[in-house]
């Protein structure tokens, strides 16, 4: 088990229910549970959140869920103090909620409410996260903070200003706080997915033409599934990963190397 | 974990592989792989040797593992090993391109042989090791290669100009092949990593000038110990990274994520 005694905040890791197609957050909270971590799981979507987290438990793995806007510092002191009363300590944090909106196209109106929206869930989301894990961390000694960015954060396309700009953020955001950081134990990372199929990309890319284009640009001609983007939280969150500390990895079948 | 199991591994540049003495990235590679379930190794390497004692340890072990020479220059010997390495244990599903030289000296004092040494190391390495892997592969229905770059293959540094342009040079190979052999679900790239206390480095280890130099530098206040690379190759290798492909993975302790060095003054910095 290779996040054994560990214990993990995930954020964004409601749609995790058994037998259906998940997201990246409900996924790694199944497989990380899978490989010996206890999991706090958080999101805003609170009823499918407490099933996912039911239905963990029932399993036999120790899990609780939480409400949580990441972009409110409220929020944050409460979820870890409610980690830590739960489970005493915090090793892993993976800043994976997230989101994009407002058209994939700039233009003389593109919606400055979705801009500042998003760049409050992704940008300000990720820093209130590392912020308020590092008390915790750096009483446990150590800690690996993940930080979900996309392809977005490494280049351009048609996304959204506001999850491009927020991307990227959280590219750099997470290098500096790597160095910073590391004189504690902490290490932070960025992870980069290409195109996944999740259970909010199905509708999407279950389009023949939508997901023509997309594959075109793939040299692995797929699409990425969660688990395989989560094999890489695991990688990061994993002790196997002890001198990794501000790098960003990608996970897209190829897609940016063209 | 048995994450290799009816896998075989090719690795060049991996003769320090004997325990008992120092490892490089290919014998932690090499032992992992093994412990891991891994069907068989074919290590190689131009230190004979060494290498068939690191061999014929991992048989005394009861692993199945051979060493063969080779030159990672050369064209035939690429074929020679990679045939015999299908012929001995039926197949192959990763190979990790290791070997490295290195120029220490600045440009003037670099002589056109050494460079072009060098830079045939890195790179004639990953263009032969990669053509003649690409049919065992196929045959094998996918594969994964990793090229061990390094993190001046991205910045860069003093006095290694040869060594940093070809280590730049593996990685965008790994860039282009990746789009290339996606469709056979052959998997490559690149990890580079940072300072690590290996026979390739014990000598700068050794003297402390040189060595602290460095030592500031890392964010996480340490050099690598060989086995922390060496976890970035298997993650690559095994199925856990499926869907990477064509990435560089940087091993280097936030080195360079940025300056560290610069207004730090914590306490880590100096013990
Ligand atoms: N699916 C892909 O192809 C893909 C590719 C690259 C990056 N990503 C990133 O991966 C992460 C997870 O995405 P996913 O595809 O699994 O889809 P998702 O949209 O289902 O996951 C995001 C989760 O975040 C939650 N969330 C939204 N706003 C929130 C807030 N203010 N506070 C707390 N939680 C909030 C949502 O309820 C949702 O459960 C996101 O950061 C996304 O940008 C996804
Ligand atoms: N140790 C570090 O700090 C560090 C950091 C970044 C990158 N690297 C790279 O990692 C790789 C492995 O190095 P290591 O640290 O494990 O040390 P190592 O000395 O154990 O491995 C390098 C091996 O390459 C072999 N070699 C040299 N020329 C060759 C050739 N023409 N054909 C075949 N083999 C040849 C050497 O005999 C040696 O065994 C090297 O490419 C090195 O450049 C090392």
């Amino acid at each position: 088990m290779r996040l054994a005694g560990k214990v993990a905040i995930i954020t964004g890791a409601a749609v995790g229910l058994k037998g259906e197609l998940m997201n990246f957050g409900g996924g790694a909270a199944w497989r990380f549970v899978e490989q010996g971590a206890q999991v706090v799981l958080t999101d805003i979507d609170d009823e499918r959140g407490e099933l996912t987290a039911a239905q963990i438990c029932e399993a036999g793995g120790d899990a609780l869920y939480l409400h949580h806007d990441v972009s409110d510092e409220n929020d944050w002191a409460r979820v870890v103090d409610a980690a830590l009363a739960r489970f005493g300590r915090l090793d892993v944090l993976v800043n994976n909620a997230g989101g994009g909106g407002g058209g994939s196209e700039i233009t003389s109106d593109s919606s400055i409410q979705a801009f500042k929206h998003w760049m409050d869930v992704n940008c300000t989301g990720t820093f209130l996260g590392i912020r308020a894990a590092i008390d915790s961390m750096k009483e446990a000694g150590g800690g690996s903070i993940i930080n979900v960015s996309s392809i977005y954060g490494m280049v351009g396309g048609p996304a959204p200003p506001s999850y491009l700009a927020s991307k990227g953020a959280i590219r750099n955001l997470t290098k500096g706080t790597a160095v910073q950081l590391a004189p504690y134990g902490i290490r932070v990372n960025s992870i980069h997915p290409g195109f996944a199929f999740t259970a909010r990309t199905r509708e999407n890319f279950s389009k023949k033409e939508e997901a023509a284009v997309r594959l075109a640009r793939v040299p692995m001609g797929r699409f990425a599934t969660v688990d395989e983007v989560v094999y890489g939280m695991i990688y990061l969150a994993s002790d196997e990963s002890s001198w990794v500390t501000g790098t960003e990895l990608v996970i897209d079948g190829g897609l940016t190397a063209a | 974990m048995d994450r290799f199991k009816g896998k075989v591994l090719l690795l060049t540049g991996s003769a320090a592989a004997v325990r008992g003495e120092q490892l490089g990235f290919g014998g932690e590679t090499a032992w992992r792989f093994l412990e891991e379930g891994g069907q068989g190794v074919m290590l190689t390497d131009v230190q004979d040797e060494k290498g068939e004692r690191a061999a014929s340890q991992m048989r005394a072990d009861g692993y199945d593992a051979r060493y063969m020479r080779l030159d990672v220059t050369d064209e035939h010997q690429w074929q020679a090993v990679v045939d015999r390495t299908v012929s001995e244990f039926g197949r192959l599903d990763g190979l990790v391109n290791i070997a490295g030289a290195i120029d220490r000296g600045t440009i003037s004092e670099t002589s056109s042989d050494h460079w072009q040494r060098v830079i045939d190391v890195s790179l004639r390495q990953v263009f032969l090791g990669t053509r003649t892997a690409i049919a065992p592969m196929r045959q094998a229905g996918g594969g994964s290669i990793v090229n061990i770059a390094s993190m001046v293959g991205r910045s860069s540094s003093l006095y290694a100009a040869g060594y940093s342009t070809s280590r730049a040079g593996m990685v965008q190979f790994a860039k282009a092949a990746a789009i290339q052999l996606g469709k056979y679900n052959i998997r490559v790239n690149a990890i580079l990593p940072g300072w690590t206390r290996t026979p390739f480095t014990e000598s700068i280890y050794q003297d402390d000038a040189q060595r602290r130099i460095r030592d500031v530098r890392v964010p996480l206040g340490r050099w690598a110990e060989p086995k922390e690379i060496a976890a970035a190759i298997l993650f690559l290798l095994s199925d856990d990274a499926s869907y990477v492909s064509g990435a560089d993975l940087l091993v280097d302790g936030g080195t360079t994520a940025g300056m560290a060095d610069l207004g730090l003054t914590t306490d880590h910095l100096n013990v």
